[in-house]
């Protein structure tokens, strides 16, 4: 197995991200599984920021327990991460930052003038990243090609001279290196696999996901961490016809979309934490409508604004339980990056086929990270709306009770045929009632949707079949399914279908000691699970707003067990 | 065609109240253009007004408090064949929903929006509302209100609405001929009705208004905006109401620039061609 991983630091304006993001896709293109972790503040200049690549031979994505280089713009770097580098790692800093601060004595230390000779070659402190690309070049085993082939494609498009600027602060970084140290020890990297990999971020899969299942409408706001997908179905939307709209709010934003869903369209919102609270009376008046809609709910670290850069899957109990009302919905949460396509699609189709909103739970992990992975085969993936009006239909009843609780949609517009909607309790023609057998009756028909859905619900995830388990829902994944060759008798569950839970999942989940690993204060999902299987799950949680790195959730796992 | 074809169920407002001129009106005007009521959508909010789509027979969304227009933006948009109808009451629209209120008339969807503004919240009984005249005193206002009353029509015209009416419910043909205009213009057209509560207002009622309504003089409205302005403010600060089409302006719609055609979305085929999902995808190699 080969693996390697790296960090910039320094502060936010530095260029920690264009230039970790070139390093990112060189590794990617070399044919190594890649993953980030971005550690940004919500600010625009001048605060200590991290951008971690790792790459690997195998699929591992999880944030890295330990890095081989660190490289360090700002002190801060230094005093927050050495201690994470590898014993005899490789710390590449900028000579300036070098003052009183103590130096792990095992460190190969490299100290590099960047300030100096940005200040003597452009005449101001800029181009630092090309020259780090520079620098980093001299420590591998990949051809200086390749990153000159990439900084080719980054500026390229800026124009000539910011391109020559930029491939003349990479020479810079390199001769300085060769020039100052002798002897060093290059990375041997596997052989170059040809691939046709893509690196991408969890946001864009989504995006494009929705595209390819029918979405067509989208409206949204922006908001740190779901922002992207807004962004890119900006550009692309319209390419199919469709419509996106950056509206006012969230709450516009939400009944917009339930508007183009009673109206007949596949429509979507993406959100996180504080723009999912002001959804809440929307959801609730989607699932009261028999509305399909799909809610993306990119989780960050809260409550209130909380940290907006920051990780967290704390949003599970709000997914779940938010809103006011007796409802019917459904949530997923995708455990992988190569999991977000399928589950971008299934939202919709459950959407439709159940009529009820969908909350498709992403976490700033998944959504802003970019990870090496395959071209999804998208034929796999289909588009099943469910239940429709075939023909015009002159007594037509939009709420018509029946045994499964699923009455036939239609669109709005479809000749000789009228439909009343409302978010009062209504009849089955949709005019309002208070009528109390026939409320009743209601209610029952919503609900009776989700003992259907049950059976529909993605699968569990099983590693291994050991005694003890550990179940986990989100991107947390990532981090516990590195460490099952850790340990004997285990057996990982990962849970996809967060509510309703498949039925099936109690028998799965029967051993000896279970224990729930996720990444919020309250052992959200816990909840969920104890109550499924009535007894206690030892918890395993973290909300400091950084995921488990497998090193610590090793250690933690390790004394659930035998403690 | 008979107006009867687009009797829903049987009203539920109090006798008098001002929300039946607007109902009214808008059954003649479906009837006189000959408007299927299968492509007629009324989105509602909720209030007395939002009753409203439960009385006609044509397609129907009663949404949240404040949202009408979101939703009937996004209805339009899902199908530009439609005709959209937001009806609202002023709390509705310039209280929780203001802030779609002000973009939506910066957006220009084609969708009518009347507001059936009776400076009262009726269905809760009686509380004050943004359109309630200073010093007037409801269950929540014993002592009087406070704040200074909003006027719908001034905010339309200042937030870049493109048809702007005022009409009152005490002149039915006067809303009809407004109704009927707005049905033809291609935009927001926005109508703030004075429509009397008869059981919790009883400063502004029928006569009250008659005593204080300045009818327009140009039948279509004026054409310049800083003129229209000047005329609503000026009668605003006489405590007198400026009625019927008030200003009309031919800006391009949100369906214009954001709609690759007139083809309903919902008629539209959802697959897309594999080549072109791949393309996406392959930005990322």
């Amino acid at each position: 197995m080969f693996e390697i991983s790296l960090r910039i630091g320094g502060e936010a304006g530095d260029g920690a991200l264009t230039a970790g993001n070139i390093i990112a896709k060189i590794f990617s293109r070399y044919g190594l599984y890649v993953s980030t972790y971005k550690d940004f503040p919500s600010q625009i200049r001048g605060i200590h920021t991290n951008y971690t690549i790792r790459a690997s031979s195998l699929k591992r994505f999880s944030r890295p327990s330990k890095i081989d280089f660190l490289f360090a713009f700002d002190e801060k770097s230094i005093i927050f991460h050495q201690h994470e580098i590898k014993e005899n790692g490789i710390l590449i800093a900028e000579e300036k930052i070098l003052g009183d601060t103590k130096l792990r004595k095992d460190l190969k230390i490299f100290k590099i003038p960047f300030l100096q000779i940005t200040l003597k070659e452009f005449k101001k402190e800029i181009y630092k990243n090309s020259i780090l690309l520079g620098v980093f070049s001299c420590f591998v085993e990949i051809d200086e090609e390749n990153f000159i082939n990439l900084l080719e494609e980054t500026y390229g498009r800026k124009g000539k001279e910011v391109l020559e600027k930029n491939l003349l602060a990479f020479k810079i970084g390199r001769n300085f290196v060769n020039e100052n140290f002798k002897d060093i020890e290059k990375i041997k990297f596997p052989e170059k696999k040809e691939n046709d990999n893509i690196l991408i971020s969890g946001n864009e899969i989504c995006a494009i996901s929705a595209i390819y299942s029918g979405c067509r409408f989208f409206s949204g706001y922006p908001i740190t961490p779901a922002t992207e997908i807004l962004e890119f179905l900006s550009k692309f939307m319209p390419k199919f016809g469709g419509v996106i709209l950056q509206v006012e709010d969230e709450i516009a934003a939400i009944n917009a979309a339930v508007g183009a869903g009673i109206a007949g369209i596949r429509a979507m919102t993406a959100t996180s934490g504080p723009g999912f609270s002001l959804m809440t009376e929307g959801i609730s008046y989607a699932s009261m409508t028999e509305t399909p809609v799909v809610i993306v709910d990119s989780q960050r670290a809260g409550p209130s604004t909380g940290m907006p850069t920051k990780f967290e899957q704390s949003d599970l109990f709000h997914a779940v339980f938010g809103g006011h009302g007796d409802f019917p919905r459904c949530v997923l949460a995708p455990s992988h990056p190569e999991e977000i396509f399928e589950f971008t699609n299934l939202s919709f189709n459950i959407a439709e086929k159940y009529q009820i909103p969908v909350i498709l739970l992403l976490d700033q992990f998944l959504s802003q990270n970019l990870f090496t992975i395959k071209i999804p085969e998208i034929e796999k993936f289909k588009i099943e709306r469910g239940e429709f009006l075939q023909e015009p239909q002159r007594e037509y009843k939009r709420f018509s009770f029946n045994e499964n609780g699923i009455s036939k949609r239609t669109y709005l517009g479809m000749d000789e045929t009228i439909f009343h909607i409302t978010g009062v309790e209504h009849d089955e023609e949709g005019h309002i009632t208070t009528y109390a057998p026939l409320r009743k009756k209601m209610n029952e028909k919503r609900f009776l949707k989700i003992e259907n859905l049950k059976r529909e619900m993605p699968e569990e995830i099983v590693l291994g079949d050991g005694e003890n388990i550990i179940v986990t829902w989100g991107s947390t994944r990532l981090a516990v399914e590195e460490i099952i060759d850790d340990f004997k008798n285990l057996k990982i569950v990962i849970v996809r279908g967060i509510y309703p839970l498949r039925e099936n999942l109690k028998e799965i989940l029967k051993g000896k000691k279970i224990i729930c690993v996720e990444q919020n204060l309250q052992g959200q999902f816990s909840f969920l699970i104890e109550k499924l299987i009535k007894r206690e799950v030892i918890k395993i949680l973290k909300y400091s707003g950084r995921p488990f790195h497998p090193e610590e959730l090793k250690e933690k796992i390790g004394r659930a067990l035998y403690e | 065609m008979n107006e009867k074809i687009y009797e829903g169920k049987k009203p539920g407002w109090c006798p008098g109240c001002g929300d039946y001129a607007v109902l009214n009106a808008l059954k003649k005007v479906f009837a006189k253009n000959k408007i299927p009521p299968s492509k007629i959508v009324i989105v509602s909010g909720i209030g007395c007004s939002g009753k409203l789509g439960d009385y006609v027979a044509t397609n129907s969304i009663h949404t949240l408090h404040g949202r009408v227009l979101p939703v009937a933006t996004a209805v339009k948009l899902s199908n530009p064949e439609l005709i959209v109808i937001g009806a609202s009451g002023d709390g509705d629209t310039y209280a929780i929903g203001l802030s779609h209120f002000i973009h939506s008339c910066r957006r220009n969807p084609e969708i009518i929006h009347i507001v059936m503004n009776n400076q009262v919240y009726g269905l809760t009984k009686g509380q004050f509302s943004p359109t309630s005249l200073k010093g007037f005193v409801s269950t929540s206002t014993p002592y009087g209100v406070f704040e200074e009353p909003v006027d719908g029509v001034l905010l339309a015209l200042e937030s870049g609405a493109t048809f702007v009416a005022r009409g009152f419910s005490g002149d039915v043909e006067g809303l009809v001929k407004i109704f009927e205009r707005a049905l033809n213009h291609k935009g927001f057209s926005f109508i703030d009705v004075l429509s009397p509560c008869v059981t919790f207002n009883r400063l502004n009622t029928y006569e009250w208004f008659k005593e204080r309504i300045i009818k327009m003089e140009e039948p279509f409205g004026i054409r310049y905006l800083p003129r229209a302005i000047r005329f609503v403010r000026e009668a605003w600060e006489e405590g007198r109401f400026l009625t019927g089409i008030i200003y009309e302006v031919k800006k391009p719609t949100l369906s214009d620039l954001i709609l690759k055609d007139k083809v309903p979305l919902v008629k539209k085929s959802l697959e897309i061609n594999k080549q072109e999902v791949l393309e996406m995808f392959s930005i990322f190699k």
